[in-house]
C-alpha cells in the first residue's frame, strides 16, 4: 500500500532558523498523529504538506508532489484549522457549501454535501444560525464539518478539541474516530494533547525541535515489538528474577513487581512459568506491561535532549 | 441516501449513508468566480448600506432618462436650434453626479470591508487551505466589487448613453451620437476604479472595517472637498489632484466637453491622478494578501 506521506530529507529554514532538520518517514495508517511540543514543526510540516512552503528535500502528499501539485493535493485534502476561521456573515450551510464550491464542486452538490456534512457533525438543527453566534463547541462542529464537503482522502486536523469540555471533546473524537470507516478517508490529527492520540490514532509521528523523534504504530512507540511483561510473585520475587536472568531474558525490578522483556526468540510466556517452577516461586499477576503513551512521549523527548550537543 | 444514526460511546453518530462525489468539478481557473458570487450575495445581504443606494442609482437612472425623453422633444420642436446634442449629454454628466454619490456609499459600505473582514475572522485560512491562489482571492473580490459598485457607476452612465442614442431622430443621428458610448464607458471605469480600488486598498491596510470606512468617509467628504476649495481658491491645479471626485469631474467633463474651470488641472493630469490612486490601492491590497495569505494555517 502507498504511504499517504513520504518525506524524504526534508528541511526547512527560516533565516537562521532550522524548523525542520531533514525528516525521513513514510507514513501509513488512517489515524495518524503528528506529535510535538510548541515549536517542535508541525505547523510547518503541515503548510509544506499542503503546498503553501517550499521546502528542500522530497515531499509526497497520497502520492503528489506538493511543489508542483499543490492544487491537485489541496482539492484532495480537507483542513481543519485550530483558530476561528469562518465568514462572519453566513450561517453553517452557506459556509460549508461555499467551501465545497471553492474546492470545485457544483453549487448543487455543494449544497447537498454541505447539510450532509452538518448533519454528521450533528449540527442538523443549528445549521441555519450564523456562525458567528456559535458556541465553541459548534464552532469545531462546524470547522470539521467545511473540511469534510468536498470529499478529501486525507483530513489536517488541527487541535481539534481545543477548547471543548471533556463531554464536547469525546464527541469530537469520536465523530473525527468514525471518519476512516464512514468516510473513507484518512486523518492526520496534529496536537500536543497525548490523550487525543491515544484514544484515536494507530500511527504516530513525533517530532522534536524540528527533528523527527518517531514514526510508526502506536504500540511499537508504547514499547516496541517487544513482548513486556508485568510479574507478581507471593514470595521469591529476586529467585525469579535471576532464574529469568539466567535464561537470558531482560527483567527489571520495580516496587513490589519485575518487568519482564521477552525476545522472540523465547516461547513466549510459558518461558516465564518455566523459571517460575525452577525458582519455586507462585505466580500471582502476569499482564501485558504497556508502557503509557505519555511516558513513551517523554522518553523520546529526553533522548532527543539527551543527544542534543 | 439513507439516514442512519448509531449510538457511539458518547452519543449519536449521525450519517446519511455518504458516498463520494464522483461528477464534474469546477475547472480551477474559473474559481474565482465563486468569490465574486459571494461578495454579491454577501453584500445584498446588507440592509440598507447595499439596497438604498442601488435604489438611488436605479431612480436616477430613470430620472435621468426621463429628463432626457423629455428634452429630446423640446429640442426636436425648437427645430435643432441651439446646440441640443450639448443639452441633452449635459444631463448625462450631471447625472454621473449622483451615481458618483450612490458608488461612494457602496464602496464605503462595502469595498472597505471586504478584506478587513476576513482579516479579522481569520477566513484566510479558510480560503487558502482549498485549490485558491492568493491572485485567483484577488480576483473574485474586485470583480465582485467592481460588478456592485458598477451597478451605480458604470451602468448608470453607459444605459443613458445606450438611451440616448436611442433617442436619435434617425439613423444618421444615432451614428453621429454613437461615441458618447464609449465615451460614458470611459468614464465609468475610471469612476468605478477610483472608488473599488482605493477602497479596498485602504481596508486592506488598515485591517480594521470601522477605521477604513472613517478614512475613507473623511477623505471623501471632508479632505477632498477642502482641498478642492483650497485648489480652486489659490488657482493650484496639482493640488486638486489629491481630491479624486474632482479628479473624475475633470476626466468626465473632458470627454463630454463641458467647460473646464481655469483652476482645474488638465484632464490628462486628472486620469493620471485617477490611475496613481487606483494602482495604490491595489499594491497595498497585493502586499497584505501575500503577508497574510498562509500566516495561520497549520497553526501558530
Amino acid at each position: 500500500m502507498d504511504p499517504v506521506i513520504k518525506l524524504d530529507n526534508v528541511r526547512k529554514r527560516y533565516g537562521a532558523v532550522e524548523a525542520l532538520r531533514g525528516l525521513s518517514t513514510e507514513i501509513h495508517g488512517r489515524k495518524i498523529g503528528l506529535l510535538g511540543q510548541n515549536g517542535a514543526g508541525k505547523s510547518t510540516l503541515i503548510k509544506i504538506m499542503l503546498g503553501l512552503e517550499p521546502a528542500e528535500g522530497d515531499v509526497r502528499v497520497l502520492g503528489l508532489d506538493p511543489a508542483r501539485d499543490a492544487f491537485a493535493i489541496r482539492d484532495r485534502v480537507g483542513y481543519m484549522p485550530e483558530s476561528d476561521s469562518y465568514l462572519p456573515s453566513m450561517n453553517a450551510v452557506e459556509l460549508c457549501a461555499y467551501a465545497g464550491e471553492l474546492s470545485g464542486l457544483p453549487r448543487t452538490a455543494a449544497m447537498q454535501r454541505a447539510h450532509a456534512a452538518l448533519y454528521y457533525a450533528n449540527l442538523e438543527d443549528k445549521r441555519y444560525q450564523p456562525v458567528a453566534g456559535y458556541s465553541t463547541g459548534m464552532k469545531q462542529r462546524v470547522k470539521l464539518a467545511q473540511a469534510l464537503v468536498h470529499d478529501p482522502e486525507l483530513l489536517f486536523l488541527d487541535e481539534p478539541t481545543n477548547g471543548l469540555d471533556p463531554k464536547g471533546r469525546d464527541e469530537m473524537l469520536e465523530l473525527i474516530d468514525q471518519l476512516p470507516a464512514r468516510r473513507g478517508c484518512a486523518i492526520i490529527l496534529s496536537t500536543h494533547l497525548l490523550p487525543d492520540v491515544e484514544k484515536l490514532c494507530d500511527h504516530v509521528v513525533m517530532l522534536h525541535q524540528g527533528a523527527l523523534q518517531f514514526s510508526g504504530t502506536l504500540e511499537e512507540l508504547r514499547g516496541g515489538d517487544a513482548a513486556r511483561f508485568e510479574v507478581r510473585v507471593k514470595e521469591g520475587r529476586q529467585r525469579l528474577a535471576a532464574q529469568l536472568r539466567l535464561r537470558g531474558v531482560e527483567v527489571v525490578e520495580v516496587e513490589d513487581r519485575l518487568l519482564v522483556t521477552l525476545r522472540a526468540s523465547d516461547r513466549g510466556t510459558s518461558t516465564i512459568f518455566t523459571a517460575a517452577i525452577e525458582a519455586a516461586v507462585q505466580v500471582r499477576h502476569l499482564a501485558p506491561a504497556r508502557a503509557t503513551l505519555e511516558s513513551a512521549f517523554l522518553r523520546a523527548v529526553d533522548a532527543a535532549e539527551a543527544k542534543a550537543p | 441516501m439513507s439516514s442512519e444514526r448509531t449510538v457511539g460511546a458518547t452519543g449519536t453518530i449521525h450519517d446519511q449513508g455518504y458516498q463520494r462525489y464522483e461528477g464534474v468539478r469546477l475547472p480551477r481557473s474559473r474559481r474565482f468566480l465563486v468569490i465574486t458570487r459571494n461578495v454579491l450575495a454577501t453584500a445584498w445581504k446588507a440592509r440598507w448600506g447595499v439596497k438604498l443606494p442601488l435604489l438611488g442609482a436605479v431612480l436616477t437612472l430613470v430620472v435621468s432618462a426621463g429628463i432626457m425623453i423629455v428634452m429630446g422633444q423640446i429640442e426636436s420642436r425648437m427645430g435643432g436650434r441651439g446646440g441640443r446634442l450639448l443639452r441633452a449629454d449635459t444631463v448625462l454628466f450631471i447625472s454621473y453626479g449622483f451615481f458618483s454619490l450612490f458608488g461612494i456609499i457602496l464602496a464605503a459600505t462595502v469595498a472597505t470591508a471586504a478584506i478587513a473582514d476576513d482579516l479579522k475572522s481569520g477566513s484566510f485560512q479558510f480560503y487558502f487551505s482549498r485549490p485558491l491562489r492568493p491572485d485567483d482571492y484577488v480576483r473574485g473580490k474586485l470583480l465582485g466589487l467592481f460588478v456592485l459598485i458598477g451597478c451605480s457607476t458604470f451602468a448608470g452612465p453607459v444605459v443613458l448613453s445606450i438611451i440616448r442614442v436611442c433617442l436619435a431622430e434617425d439613423l444618421g443621428g444615432a451614428i453621429k451620437l454613437l461615441p458618447i458610448i464609449p465615451k460614458a464607458i470611459l468614464l465609468g471605469v475610471a469612476g468605478t476604479s477610483a472608488l473599488v480600488l482605493p477602497a479596498i486598498g485602504l481596508g486592506a491596510l488598515l485591517g480594521k472595517r470601522v477605521a477604513a470606512q472613517a478614512a475613507f468617509i473623511v477623505y471623501w467628504i471632508v479632505i477632498s472637498g477642502f482641498v478642492s476649495v483650497v485648489a480652486h481658491e489659490l488657482r493650484l491645479p496639482l493640488v486638486g489632484l489629491l481630491a479624486l471626485n474632482s479628479d473624475v469631474n475633470v476626466v468626465g467633463g473632458y470627454l463630454f466637453g463641458m467647460p473646464s474651470d481655469s483652476g482645474s488641472p488638465e484632464p490628462w493630469q486628472a486620469g493620471l491622478a485617477i490611475v496613481v490612486f487606483s494602482v495604490a490601492g491595489y499594491v497595498a491590497l497585493r502586499r497584505r494578501i501575500r503577508s497574510s495569505a498562509t500566516a495561520g494555517l497549520g497553526g501558530v
